[in-house]
């Protein structure tokens, strides 16, 4: 009857040397060799810290309702109008301020608890005689991100559309997205950008300067834009009949990068690391193996013994 | 004014009784006592009010000693105070409020800011049924002139304007140039020493430490001052501090584990100092068409506030908003000066008021200012008005209107001093059309200033002013170097200047007229008297502030480095339309560098200047046919800055061009990037935080290794 090997064991053979002797020094360099070029093999081969990662997530976004619109008149000499939901604003405008009929609506279609598109209509009245050629539109919003960092920021939508017809009606159907010159931070408060974009309270003309208002809102590092490339215009207009506004803004989900947290850099550093180390540790221990056994440094090998036997020995 | 000594004994009384008397239902004020600052107060009457009747008596206040309450002394006269009763449920609400106005008071004084109180008296409210006097309510009046409380108009909320006071203030001395001073920062400065002084520019009742409180003003309220931080110690002994007084209720250890240091690191520094601006969550639709005007000018103006007339509007100047758009009826702000310029179309031209008759508070109480107006003729109307349509009758009335309006104010610490305008008028046809070209200039300039040229910066220059610049030879008013501004077809006769900005390079040109058969040597010297009229200065400052007086403070000699020689070249001019060596190209270079800073901003200075013409050859060209018609010669400047070290860098070898291995920039795995996460280069947390979490790190291996094989087997063997 053919026996098979059905079990079997390493049976451990212990080597013996002083503390300061080869054999303790040649552990030493082997253990030094076995766990430090790992890292360095991780790290040279790029992309060893995770310095930027980036996640999913749709913001909580709300229109407040602040509105500044600018209407170039094209018949009409030196012709604009203009009105905004800032009290100082329209006391500047004099005879050209002219309240048009705003409507919005915001709608959360999967009704998860985040807006996901407004609507936004604005009838702007006029007279027969004034034809509208351009139109220069910002909207403000509040825009919050949750999931890593709690994000708060006042932002704007800037709409600026002009036709060589006279409109009716120009119709803009985008995104409004944001956009990251930094990445945000992995966690905590950022309240950075959570100031208003215009200057509401100011009796001053320039603080409505759009080339101010703009300017100051660019050099912000985490802004929304609104991606509309081309807005429509819709020609034919009634004589009595307002110019209308209709914007259908949504608030798409992003994808936002930002900066990991230090466990998180070292929970993927350390998958790269051990997946090289097997490697070294398996090399050298072979390497290790060959040496002792073969008696390339000194030693005395002795088989491995029960605890007892060993303090016995040693007693002895 | 304290109260007379038997009046605290009355005021416990009376305390006494309105605690203890709603207890059987009787008739009581709540409160019993009121000191009254302001111009109204009110009680409460609790208890039966049915058929009580309640009425108002000056007492006469002899010897400072309040007499005992009693409804003997009630008389009819209430002089200036009225007594309004206003029925609630189960009370009635009682309100004593002055007549006059609190404004009589300011303007009682010849100075506006009396120390004295306006208006002290005693007043008593009784209650009274059937002729029986059933409670009384003691009001002691002291109303202040310059009290906070009287100016409840001034709508100063914010915190600390006193602050912001001293800010403007330093500003204003930093614009004089006399007196620089650094503002600390707030976080690690105790800069608001008073946190209570809350209006500016007068006394706040209760805040002891208020510099506007006079001594006898805070005689006044010494025993009731505001206490802790917000009272003025802003540096208090706080807890855990060895050197403080053991507080009531603290662990017997605490000596052991008390904090050594000085008050001055206290953990009240910065308490005041919020961070960052944050405006209000707004998710309501507010819609106001209508704003009222905030005039907060009595105290003074700050800068950025805006300037006010008497009749409480804003003094008004077109300006540029919107999308280029001229806003007619734009405010002016303090110590904010704008040059802007306005197309009109002159059948919607409105004519402004005329500035004249326009009051201007100057910041005083009760301070006026009157512009004081220049008028000037405009001669060329067309510089002016661009015409679109030709005139058709000269017949109608002539109209004025003003093409350019300078107003120059004059400022002293926070006030307007002087206002002058000079306005530029053009008469016009009534019925003539086109566009009118519009401009406004506001400038602020200190009240002792002359008009001495504008320095481009102190010491160094600052980037976009006009560089400083002198000729020797003839004392004219050359202060600048210029480059060409073209206009129209961009003909050199057409071309105006436009000053050198500082740390701006620029390249302009305009186009000279020659003819076929021009003189190339008259050529030569047109250009070059073109090109030179650019650079009519010998020198240039080094500084922004060198003195035009003294040539010794700082003025380089400009190098003119290959004077074009306009001399004639006979042999080859004597070809027609074709003429060498024209110098049509001027290029200044100008070198600057650091040198040093000021307070931390960095300082420029002009280390030397040199002009270099070059020539070009120039031809005449001909299409099939050479016409007489003139050829365009092309003449062109250039500045350039360039920007020299103060000490020259080594030149990089091979070596540590392609050594890049510590090199962060330009090397991605660069060794001290090894250990990313707890080095200054990882910015997504703060840098102790990483430490800290590094350290449990290597605890952690530092465990796992005392517990690991080869350790256990080190013990044993040397056990």
């Amino acid at each position: 009857m053919a026996l098979y090997e059905l079990y079997s064991h390493p049976a451990e053979r212990g080597y013996r040397a002083g503390l300061c002797s080869k054999a303790a020094l040649f552990l030493l360099l082997a253990a030094a060799l076995t766990y430090i070029p790992p890292l360095l093999v991780a790290f040279r081969s790029h992309g060893f810290w995770l310095k930027r990662s980036s996640y999913e997530e749709q913001p909580t976004v709300h229109f407040q309702h602040q509105v500044l619109l600018v209407a170039l008149l094209g018949s009409e000499r030196d012709g604009f109008l203009a009105w905004s939901t800032f009290p100082a604003f329209n006391r500047l405008q004099g005879d050209h301020l002219r309240v048009p009929l705003v409507s919005t609506r915001e709608e959360d279609r999967n009704q998860d608890g985040k807006m996901d598109v407004l609507h936004f209509k604005l009838e702007l009245p006029l007279q027969s005689t004034e034809h509208v050629v351009a139109v220069q539109l910002i909207l403000t919003f509040s825009y919050q991100l949750h999931r890593m960092s709690t994000f708060v920021m006042q932002s704007m939508a800037f709409l600026q559309s002009s036709f060589a017809v006279p409109g009716s009606q120009l119709y803009v159907n985008g995104d409004l997205r944001l956009q990251q010159k930094q990445p945000l931070h992995y966690g905590g408060l950022d309240v950075r950008y959570n100031v208003s974009v215009i200057n509401g309270t100011s009796p001053f003309a320039c603080d409505y300067d759009l080339t101010h208002i703009i300017a100051a809102y660019q050099a912000r590092n985490v802004t929304t834009i609104l991606t509309d490339a081309n807005p429509i215009w819709l020609v034919g207009r009634a004589a009595e009949a307002p110019f209308v506004i209709n914007a259908v803004i949504r608030y798409p989900a992003e994808v936002i990068s930002y900066l990991p947290g230090f466990w998180e850099m070292i929970k993927f550093a350390w998958i790269q690391y051990v997946s090289i180390l097997l490697i070294f540790l398996w090399v050298f221990e072979r390497i290790k193996r060959f040496v002792f056994q073969n008696q390339v440094v000194t030693t005395v090998p002795v088989t491995a013994m029960p605890q007892g036997e060993l303090y016995k020995e040693h007693l002895s | 004014m304290g109260l007379s000594p038997p009046a605290p004994l009355l005021l416990g009384l009376l305390l006494l009784q309105g605690v203890v008397r709603p207890l059987w239902g009787d008739l009581v004020f709540i409160p019993s006592v009121i000191r009254m600052s302001g111009p109204a107060v009110s009680a409460s009457l609790v208890g039966g009010t049915e058929d009580v009747t309640v009425s108002l008596a000056l007492l006469q206040d002899a010897e400072g000693l309040l007499p005992v309450p009693s409804c003997g002394v009630l008389s009819n006269e209430t002089g200036d105070w009225s007594l309004t009763v206003t029925p609630r449920v189960d009370s009635l609400e009682v309100t004593v409020r002055l007549k006059r106005d609190l404004q009589w008071c300011a303007s009682n004084e010849t100075d506006s800011f009396s120390e004295s109180p306006c208006i002290v008296q005693t007043l008593l409210v009784s209650a009274s049924h059937n002729s029986s006097c059933l409670a009384h309510l003691l009001i002691q009046v002291e109303i202040y002139a310059n009290s906070s409380l009287a100016h409840n108009a001034s709508g100063v909320k914010s915190f600390a304007p006193s602050q912001t006071e001293i800010r403007t203030r330093k500003r204003m001395e930093g614009q004089t140039g006399e007196n620089v001073t650094v503002i600390p920062n707030q976080v690690y400065q105790p800069l608001g020493p008073c946190p209570c002084n809350l209006t500016a520019g007068a006394c706040d009742v209760r805040c002891c430490c208020d510099q506007e409180c006079s001594s006898t003003l805070t005689e006044l309220f010494r025993e009731a001052c505001f206490t802790g931080v917000f009272g003025g110690d802003v540096n208090p002994a706080f807890d855990r501090l060895c050197s403080a007084p053991p507080a009531p209720g603290v662990p017997d250890w605490s000596p052991l584990l008390c904090v050594q240091s000085p008050l001055a690191n206290s953990p009240f520094l910065g308490y005041f100092h919020r961070g960052s601006a944050s405006s209000r969550q707004r998710t309501s639709v507010d819609v106001y068409l209508h704003t009222d005007v905030k005039d907060v000018s009595d105290f003074g103006y700050k800068q950025g506030d805006p300037i006010m007339t008497v009749d409480k509007a804003y003094f008004t100047i077109p300006q540029v908003s919107l999308a280029g758009q001229c806003l007619h009826s734009a405010p002016v702000a303090f110590l904010q000066n704008f040059d802007v310029r306005c197309a009109t179309h002159l059948e919607v031209y409105q004519e402004r008021d005329d500035i004249v008759n326009v009051k201007i508070k100057n910041g005083a109480i009760g301070g006026i200012v009157t512009p004081k107006v220049i008028y000037e003729e405009a001669t060329d109307l067309d510089k002016f008005i661009t015409s679109t349509e030709t005139l058709l009758s000269n017949g109608s009335a002539p109209r004025n209107v003003n093409v350019e309006e300078h107003y120059l104010f004059r400022w002293n610490n926070n006030t307007i001093t002087e206002i002058n305008v000079k306005i530029l008028r053009a008469e016009i046809n009534a019925h003539h059309k086109g566009i009118i070209s519009q401009r406004f200039t506001v400038k602020f300039l200190s009240y002792n200033s002359g008009n001495e040229k504008e320095s481009s910066g102190n010491p160094g220059y600052q980037l976009s002013k006009p560089i400083r610049a002198l000729n020797t030879n003839r004392m004219n008013n050359v202060t600048t170097l210029h480059l060409w501004q073209s206009a129209g077809r961009g003909l050199c006769t057409s071309a105006t200047f436009k000053p050198i900005l500082f740390g701006e390079n620029a390249l302009s040109g305009c186009l000279l007229e020659v003819g076929l058969h021009e003189n190339c040597t008259q050529l030569r010297e047109n250009a070059v008297e073109l090109l030179g009229s650019l650079i009519q200065a010998t020198h240039v400052a080094t500084r922004g502030n060198s003195d035009y007086r003294d040539l010794g403070d700082g003025w380089l000699e400009i190098i003119r480095a290959d004077t074009p020689d306009t001399g004639a070249d006979p042999s080859v001019s004597s070809m027609n339309g074709f003429c060498p060596d024209i110098p049509a190209q001027l290029s200044i270079r100008i070198l600057i560098s650091d040198a040093g800073a000021v307070e931390g901003i960095t300082q420029q200075e002009i280390l030397g200047v040199e002009t270099r013409f070059s020539s070009v050859s120039w031809q005449f060209q001909c299409g099939l046919t050479c016409e007489e018609k003139p050829d365009l010669a092309p003449l062109s400047a250039s500045v350039q800055f360039i920007k020299i070290p103060a000490q020259l860098p080594r030149p990089l070898t091979r070596f540590q061009i392609n050594f890049t291995e510590y090199d962060c920039n330009r090397n991605e795995v660069c060794w001290p990037q090894l250990l990313y996460p707890v080095t200054q280069y990882y910015q997504g947390e703060p840098c102790s935080q990483c430490v800290a979490k590094g350290l449990l790190l290597v605890s952690f291996f530092i465990l796992a290794v005392f517990l690991s094989d080869p350790w256990t087997r080190m013990c044993k063997a040397w056990s």
